[in-house]
């Protein structure tokens, strides 16, 4: 069963076409989608399969915020971010997401823009198997979400207040 | 007199298998505690847990937070290992 919620963290299979119909907007002429997959190796190292996990109320708290701080980045009418939690082979989709904008150099860079955050923000790890045992991956130190600081730059909904 | 309060520590990937794999551990602080003090409580109960204190980044009620941010009554904190999403 699909999800038809926004941000979403997923024991389903997940995909971005599915989160195509919950971002389409006839004012939109773009949709950038992402799929992020299992990979069948790491370096030298033969993956077999990874394992998921994620602080999911907290994860998807800030799937949206991303979604907020993209908007103050790009002129976009819509964002969608799954990400699938436990035992995933190899190919299987592990995040999706779909941005629609009205035009396409916004619905690119908020996507860009989307998963660079998710890998440094969200609170998910994987643990990776390979033919040598596991381990947990160890990426960057989780940081908040930043939003644009760039005041004036095209795609800033809000002025600020004087 | 100063009276304890209870939080609960949520645990997650390293952190939690470190930590006898639990998932949650309910902890009493008192008034005026912060994280630093639930993160020694949980050293004492799990050494090894210690190792990765440079690397954890706190959370409360489901966002970043600090280190020494007064706790309070039923408070939510999570240690956030490094992050691998995507």
């Amino acid at each position: 069963m699909m999800s038809t919620r926004l941000f979403a963290i997923m024991e389903e299979p997940i995909s971005a076409t599915a989160l195509v119909p919950l971002v389409a907007d006839r004012a939109s002429g773009a949709i950038c989608t992402f799929e992020g997959t299992v990979r069948d190796h790491t370096g030298d190292q033969v993956t077999t399969c990874l394992e998921y996990e994620a602080f999911a109320e907290m994860a998807e708290a800030i799937f949206a915020q991303i979604a907020v701080a993209a908007g103050e980045r790009s002129v976009i009418a819509g964002m969608a971010i799954h990400h699938r939690v436990g035992r995933l082979e190899v190919g299987e989709v592990s995040v999706a997401i779909a941005v629609a904008a009205e035009h396409r150099d916004a619905a690119f860079e908020a996507c860009r823009f989307a998963i660079d955050q998710l890998k440094t923000s969200a609170p998910i790890w994987k643990k990776e198997f390979s033919t040598d045992g596991s381990h947990w991956v160890e990426g960057p130190t989780a940081d908040r979400v930043r939003a644009s600081t760039k005041v004036g730059r095209p795609g800033v909904l809000k002025e600020p207040v004087p | 007199m100063a009276s304890d309060i209870a939080v609960e520590i949520v645990l997650f990937a390293r952190v939690r298998e470190l930590c006898g794999n639990k998932g949650h551990i309910s902890v009493q602080v008192a008034d005026g505690g912060t994280p630093i003090e639930c993160f020694e409580m949980l050293c004492e109960r799990f050494p090894g847990v210690r190792k990765l204190r440079s690397t954890l980044v706190v959370a409360i009620n489901e966002e970043y937070s600090d280190w020494d941010h007064v706790l309070c009554e039923g408070d939510v904190i999570s240690f956030i290992p490094p992050v691998s999403g995507g």
